[in-house]
């Protein structure tokens, strides 16, 4: 299914980002990795390589911080690998799991979070609206169930989510005439920012592993990217302006 | 005496609220200056620039554009979340009594349409904001909710499909959201926090 496509992933150097840019090339995909430091996606490109029958990989760099950053991003996985079927935004502000309190925050902050979720969006969206019409692809976007339940510790990342889960639905009903879908995901995957928290507080761990139904803390390349991939093909041609809960279960509530 | 401060009066759907809780009894005050008054037992944010919902695509959005549709009415509603801490927050060292603190947002943000995905993603940041504050100050004594109108202009087939009678008629919500302001302002709704209050005529009927 993936054979001959194109996939375009932000913050494809860890995380989520690294766990859909592996299962997308395992699935015969070429996909451009776009990342703000290209030297972090070194050890990804090694692990594509070492895929049998995966496709090609192009790093991209792109710093979502700097205006025309996503476009050019865009521009240049069309340009290197000939066309674009799907973009998967799992880039995050580097606050995304960094606590704090509201009343203590200001608008630099936010601003951070609104810049790489949100702004960023819009500029993936427009510069890729052409070439996603033309092969009638998709865009999905890493949300958050704190972008649906808000969070109190983490205003600014649950605002962002959230304003990602409305630029979905509105563009997916824009988009729909010209055959492109728009998805969001909100994952529960182990990261390199969790590991830190778990390993600074224990305690953390075993509370959060404890509200999860399915009673583990998932894996990015086994857990979410598969739904993500699925989001992204054929297989869901009729699923359009969507958040997809893949958190084992610790989110149930709409 | 119930004191709201309302942000937005300059705006179509801020002035009707202000006027319309005027006329329930209560007293409305602007934002800047509130602390010099009485206590304030509500914050809402009004702030409803109709331009936010002439349908716009996404095309058309250009960094400008979407910086003055998007960035600054997320920002103006963060500046009305932190004043209004400021003026109700309770505890130590703080001077508030607690209170309510609330946003206008339009029901596209839930829903989508096209030509509003500046209205549906600044809603839904500004829907994050109200449960994300809810969330963390509660704890100081402030609830927070959102009051969802229908704001941009509605699809007659999607009326004529599935909304109830009441939601195809024209009926203004002003004083259905006033009401219920001075309502979650009384104490006996101190646990109604994080909500969103639909005020469609049951055109959406979230789940």
């Amino acid at each position: 299914m993936w054979r001959g496509k194109v996939v375009l992933v932000t913050g494809a150097a860890s995380g989520v980002g690294r766990g859909v840019v592996l299962a997308a090339a395992a699935a015969g995909a070429s996909v451009a990795l776009a990342v703000r430091r290209p030297a972090t996606a070194a050890a990804v490109v090694d692990e594509v390589a070492a895929l049998h029958g995966g496709g090609e990989t192009r790093v991209v760099p792109c710093d979502l911080m700097q205006p025309e950053a996503a476009a050019a991003a865009v521009a240049a996985t069309i340009a290197q690998l000939g066309r674009l079927d799907a973009i998967v935004h799992s880039a995050t502000s580097n606050a995304s799991s960094q606590p704090i309190a509201l009343e203590d925050a200001d608008l630099d902050g936010w601003a951070e979070h609104r810049t790489i979720a949100v702004d960023a969006t819009v500029e993936l969206a427009r510069a890729a609206h052409a070439a996603l019409k033309a092969t009638r692809g998709s865009l999905l976007l890493m949300t958050s169930p704190a972008g649906i339940a808000g969070n109190d510790r983490l205003p600014f990342y649950a605002m962002a989510k959230g304003a990602q889960r409305g630029l979905v639905k509105a563009l997916a009903r824009e988009w729909g005439p010209d055959g492109i879908r728009v998805n969001a995901l909100a994952p529960l995957a182990m990261s390199p920012a969790m590991e830190s928290a778990f390993a600074a507080e224990p305690r953390l761990e075993e509370a959060v592993v404890g509200s999860i139904s399915l009673g583990y803390f998932g894996d990015a390349e086994r857990d979410v990217a598969p739904a993500a991939l699925f989001l992204c093909s054929d297989d869901a041609r009729y699923v359009t302006g969507q958040t997809l809960v893949v958190n084992g279960g610790r989110f149930t509530s709409l | 005496m119930t004191v709201v401060a309302v942000v937005g009066t300059h705006t179509p759907v801020g002035a009707r609220i202000a006027e319309r809780l005027t006329a329930r009894g209560a007293t409305v005050v602007d934002l800047d200056g509130a602390a010099d008054g009485p206590p304030v037992a509500a914050v809402l944010h009004a702030e409803v620039d109709p331009v936010l919902y002439e349908p716009t695509r996404l095309a058309d959005l250009t960094p400008a554009r979407w910086q003055a549709l998007c960035a600054r009415p997320v920002d103006r509603a963060l500046a009305t979340a932190w004043a209004a801490f400021e003026l109700m927050a309770t505890g130590e060292g703080r001077s508030g009594q607690g209170g309510v603190l609330g946003f206008v947002c339009p029901t596209v943000a839930m829903t989508g349409a096209a030509g509003q995905v500046a209205a549906s993603t600044t809603g839904e940041a500004i829907r994050l904001l109200a449960k994300s504050a809810a969330r963390r100050w509660g704890r100081f004594g402030i609830t927070g909710n959102a009051f969802a109108l229908r704001l941009d202009a509605p699809s007659p087939a999607g009326l004529q499909v599935h909304a109830t009678a009441l939601a195809a008629d024209d009926l203004d919500p002003a004083d259905d959201v006033a009401s219920l302001l001075l309502y979650l302002s009384a104490p006996g709704a101190a646990r109604l926090t994080g909500a969103t209050f639909t005020a469609d005529g049951g055109e959406l009927m979230t789940p």
